[in-house]
């Protein structure tokens, strides 16, 4: 093969429409005769619904009012439980918490009749976080507040830890953040003929259609779900959109108009779904040169009122919690825990982020310990090919952990910079430097894939001209990570024909096989990897064993027609996992990544400035460097907002800096220029040797920029987010300010 | 949220059609220059108009200026904070408020935000007030019976209200023209380095400073401070305390515990009282350290 597309800076997909306000998100697409909704919302965390009445002294002509009562089969959202209501019906478990639904066709007197529904309630005691829930005097869910509760277990650490010549044992925090998409959720539903069309703002089409056809009792034909151009979603739009599509759905079915509903700003920062709150406590065992021998990690997340897909957040959190490290001796428990809060669900990296904070956190107190750096506490402990995982998954090959220590070590310059900044503590600005490193399970966990059997397709004709075009058949969707573009050169690349002859079908339950949801860093490995195939496919059902030129291949479809080829995914050989015991091959592979930051600490105001971020990542392969480079920049800013900047103030079970101006992400101004550093370390099931590269990048940002600022401050932190507050609180504490 | 197109708009051409109106109805005028604040605040329904709005931004012709009158620097009521960062006048005369117009908002937000509009929503963490008490700076205000012009400290009693009556429109903002070398400071503490709502601002000015053999002895000083009190403040008895007298350490620190007793910080989802408090005062010891390098 003779690669010319993949690996190339071909220009974006849809970076032209996108730029000049040709695309259409949902809030630009109008329907004929389309009316607007909107949520009715608790007022309230926990309590007893006693009714739903409308004020009668209203005028409600021409508004379309919904309850629970109106929901024709089960109340609730199919997802892993079915626990979450469509509209609360007799409990409130959340802030929020949609219980009735309006539409009218003047969408300003829709804001107006939603402060006339009046809900009657019974206030019930509420939980409010972790350790609340642990008690279980307050039942949100079953008998013990746990969502879910999964013990990993390798080797002895119960009879080694105590034997060690270090014990060490710290607990670490996270807290909530808020993916802010730069578009709100939003969706359009009508009904025609039986058939409900839904249109939205959304990562996975076939989970709103698998919802749907089960609320309502509907057929595979009989619900169809397109895309529209979304503006983000990091995980915030794969299972919320399904509620949404209830919605608009019993209010379109009610009224028998379309109706679109796009939510609010404030309204989406307190109602929809959160990156999961931890607490990790880690007892860890080394010998008196800083080698892990024993690990004992406790993992708790915060679900919030309902389960959604809390459990396999944690599933990940948990395989992730020793993240790139060796040790023969581990347990992990981990537990999802329910509170009065909003629900909270996926978000990039998964429940990763979390566990590999708290492991990170632990890697720098064992080199403190021990006496030696933060770097060759890594060099000394990270995996390396032949090692096992703590699920006893042995990685035979491809461990790029000490290769892209390496680089980055090189590239930051760290070993003499973290000298310097070790005894510096003069009254001036203070710098610190940290460093994480880390590793991401690419596609879905054990056997998720396996029991996906995503499809993709490729159809193969000629176009008037003559010329050979190539048409991707994925449910796969762009949600501004760039994989309209990767599709579209790994399908040009594998056909042998110009990008340009390449096209993607819209993301379109009708038109397209169901690919699985666009999560999980699965979609170039995983769906990618099907497209490739399809591709080869093509080619041999035109009798060619590989690419050849366009005239021969417009020669042979001209003989033969259009060709298409679907392709179903299956596991690589060898890949065993026991999902009862957590043994095995969690994931296919693993990408690799160390992060970098340098910080300095104002010495008057306390505040941090980002200096430099130095980050290597193995992706396998580059499809296309700059959306790679976008990925990982991307990642790593929103994983530096998770550590400094982005605090979600919950307070009585609601969010209070529900907008912009008070929820503070990081600006331009604020991240200095990331350098990035991409490491190939090909995988042999990905299309050209990439593994995923979605949420790695979320990884590593937080251990590295806390490890910084600890070292400028001089006080060690375990906590995200650090704001100028607790760099200053925590020196008051140590006295190494003065309080005047 | 008022739905906007139910709020009657009055869009005057000139000044004086502007104050005509506010002498016939002025009680139910809600007054509107840029927009910046008012719409987000319908938006987020805080702002429901009950009576109407007066949109004076087609006055600009006679209120967007920054010029020379009388030895003072005289700006319009409609001058943008896009027009202060760029202006060389300015620049020379008021660097703090230079600076400080530079990290209001964004780009966009300083090209329709104005001086006025800032000085009336009169938020404790507006950022052109705290330079401009540290400036002596004073406002215009205009009616049918004529002008009256008031210092910027005696603008705001209390939170969120000004001395301004419904009859009135601010027109003008003034600063006297530097007969000395001054020695300026802004300082605006945010949760990020752009677009950010302020945390604790200080902006101070000092002159004649002397040198004498104790050290540097400052003359004049003026501090003005933002998001520490229920209104902009500008600290007199810190001041008082500073003018005439010989910078030492022990000076510095009582000017400290003066500065504390005259804010008021308070604990809210940007901040900390404790932490306001001590930036505050720490970036006030910032300003004299520099001083003292300086002499």
């Amino acid at each position: 093969m003779n690669p010319k597309i993949v690996g190339t800076r071909v220009p974006r997909d849809d970076g032209r429409q996108k730029v000049t306000g040709e695309s259409l998100y949902v809030d630009d697409i109008d329907i004929p005769g389309m009316i607007y909704g909107t949520t009715v919302r608790s007022p309230v965390a926990s309590a007893k619904v006693v009714s739903v009445d409308w004020d009668e002294g209203y005028d409600w002509t021409g508004i379309v009012r919904v309850t629970a009562k109106d929901i024709p089969g089960e109340n609730s959202l199919p997802l892993l439980i079915d626990d979450q209501k469509i509209l609360a019906d007799r409990r409130i478990l959340h802030m929020h918490e949609p219980i009735a639904l309006l539409a009218c066709s003047d969408p300003t007197r829709l804001r107006e009749a939603r402060g006339h529904v009046r809900l009657r309630y019974k206030s019930q005691p509420m939980v409010s976080q972790i350790e609340d829930s642990l008690e279980a005097e307050v039942k949100v869910f079953g008998a013990d507040n746990v969502f879910k509760d999964i013990q990993i277990s390798k080797g002895d650490p119960a009879t080694i830890l105590p034997k060690c010549h270090h014990r060490l044992e710290e607990s670490y925090i996270t807290g909530h953040q808020e993916h802010l998409y730069l578009e709100p959720q939003g969706m359009i539903g009508a009904w025609q003929d039986g058939v409900l069309t839904l249109t939205g703002s959304l990562q996975c089409p076939y989970y709103v259609h698998k919802a749907m056809k089960a609320v309502f009792g509907l057929k595979d034909d009989e619900v169809r779900v397109n895309q529209a151009v979304t503006g983000g979603g990091f995980g915030g739009k794969e299972e919320y959109p399904s509620l949404l599509a209830a919605h608009v759905a019993l209010l379109a079915r009610k009224s028998g108009t379309p109706v679109k509903m796009v939510y609010e700003r404030a309204e989406d920062m307190c109602a929809t779904t959160k990156r999961h709150p931890s607490e990790v406590t880690i007892h860890g065992g080394v010998d008196e040169d800083g080698h892990l021998l024993a690990l004992d990690v406790d993992v708790v997340l915060d679900g919030g009122a309902y389960c959604t897909l809390s459990p396999v957040v944690l599933s990940r959190a948990v395989l992730h919690a020793i993240s790139a490290y060796r040790c023969d001796h581990v347990a992990v428990r981990g537990r999802v825990v329910a509170t009065n809060t909003p629900p909270n669900g996926a978000f990039r990296g998964f429940g990763a982020p979390q566990t590999i904070f708290a492991m990170e956190r632990m890697m720098d107190l064992i080199a403190e310990t021990v006496g030696i750096s933060p770097a060759e506490v890594r060099c000394r402990n990270h995996l390396q090919n032949g090692d096992s995982t703590a699920t006893g998954q042995i990685l035979q090959q491809g461990v790029s952990a000490g290769a892209v220590l390496q680089k980055a070590l090189d590239a930051s310059d760290f070993h003499s910079k973290w000298e310097a900044y070790q005894g510096s503590h003069s009254n001036r600005n203070r710098r610190g430097i940290g460093i994480a490193l880390f590793m991401h399970g690419c596609g879905f966990t054990g056997h998720g894939e396996r029991d996906l059997k995503s499809r993709a397709a490729l159809r193969l004709f000629l176009d008037p001209q003559g010329k050979p075009r190539a048409q991707v058949l994925a449910s796969t969707t762009d949600i501004g990570q760039g994989m309209r573009t990767t599709f579209r050169q790994i399908a040009a690349e594998t056909l042998g024909i110009a990008f340009e002859q390449v096209e993607l079908a819209p993301a379109n339950t009708a038109g397209v096989p169901n690919s699985g949801p666009t999560v999980a860093s699965r979609t170039c490995m995983v769906v990618g990897g099907l497209v490739a195939e399809a591709g080869k496919g093509c080619l041999q059902e035109l009798g060619f064993s590989g690419t050849t030129s366009e005239v021969e291949l417009a020669a042979a479809l001209a003989s033969t027609g259009a060709v298409t080829c679907e392709r179903e995914y299956e596991p690589p050989p060898g890949l065993v996992w026991d999902d009862k015991n957590y043994r095995g091959s969690a994931y296919p592979t693993y990408g690799f990544g160390c992060t970098i930051c340098e910080v300095e600490v104002d010495a008057v105001t306390f505040e941090t400035r980002i200096l430099d971020v130095v980050t290597c990542q193995d992706v396998g392969r580059a499809i296309h460097p700059s959306i790679v480079e976008g990925q990982i920049e991307g990642g790593t800013v929103q994983a530096l907002g998770f550590a400094g900047f982005e605090k979600v103030v919950m307070h009585d079970g609601t969010m209070r800096n529900h907008d912009v101006s008070n929820y503070v992400i990081p600006t331009a101004a604020d991240i200095a220029p990331i350098r990035v550093l991409i490491h190939e370390e090909p995988y042999s099931g990905g299309p050209f040797g990439a593994k995923g590269i979605g949420e790695m990048p979320m990884d590593g940002g937080a251990p590295a920029y806390v490890a910084a600022v600890s070292q400028a401050a001089g006080v060690s932190f375990q906590q995200v987010p650090i704001l100028a507050e607790d760099v200053f609180a925590e020196l008051l504490k140590k006295k190494a300010v003065k309080r005047s | 949220m008022t739905d906007p197109r139910k709020i009657e708009v009055f869009s005057p051409e000139t000044l004086s059609a502007a104050v005509q109106v506010l002498a016939e109805v002025g009680s139910e005028a809600h007054i509107l220059a840029g927009g910046t604040d008012l719409m987000v605040a319908l938006e987020k329904g805080f702002w429901q108009p009950k009576g109407f709005v007066l949109n004076i931004s087609r006055i600009e012709p006679e209120l967007r200026y920054i010029r020379m009158e009388d030895g003072d620097v005289c700006m319009g009521a409609l001058t943008t904070f896009a027009d202060i960062a760029r202006s060389d006048l300015l620049n020379t005369e008021a660097p703090s408020l230079v600076a400080a117009a530079r990290e209001i908002g964004a780009q966009q937000i300083q090209n329709r935000a104005t001086i006025g509009g800032n000085i009336m929503n009169a938020s404790p963490a507006g950022d052109s007030m705290p330079p401009l008490l540290a400036l002596d700076a004073r406002v215009v205000l205009k009616s049918n019976e004529g002008p009256r012009t008031l210092p910027l400290f005696s603008f705001y009693p209390a939170y969120r209200e000004t001395v301004s009556q419904p009859s009135e429109l601010l027109t003008e903002v003034r600063i006297a023209r530097r007969d000395s070398p001054t020695q300026d400071y802004f300082r605006k503490v945010a949760p990020r380095r752009a677009q950010a709502i302020s945390k604790v601002i200080l902006a101070a000015r000092a002159w004649n400073v002397e040198e004498t053999e104790e050290g540097p002895r400052i003359g004049s000083i003026r501090l003005g401070v933002g998001s520490v009190a229920p209104t902009p403040l500008r600290l007199f008895e810190t001041e008082r305390l500073l003018e005439k007298a010989v910078l030492t350490p022990s000076l510095m620190g009582a000017a400290g515990h003066m500065l504390e007793t005259e804010i008021s910080p308070i604990d809210d989802m940007r901040s900390t009282a404790e932490y306001r408090r001590q930036v505050c005062r720490r970036l006030l010891d910032d300003f004299l350290s520099n001083l003292l390098l300086e002499s």
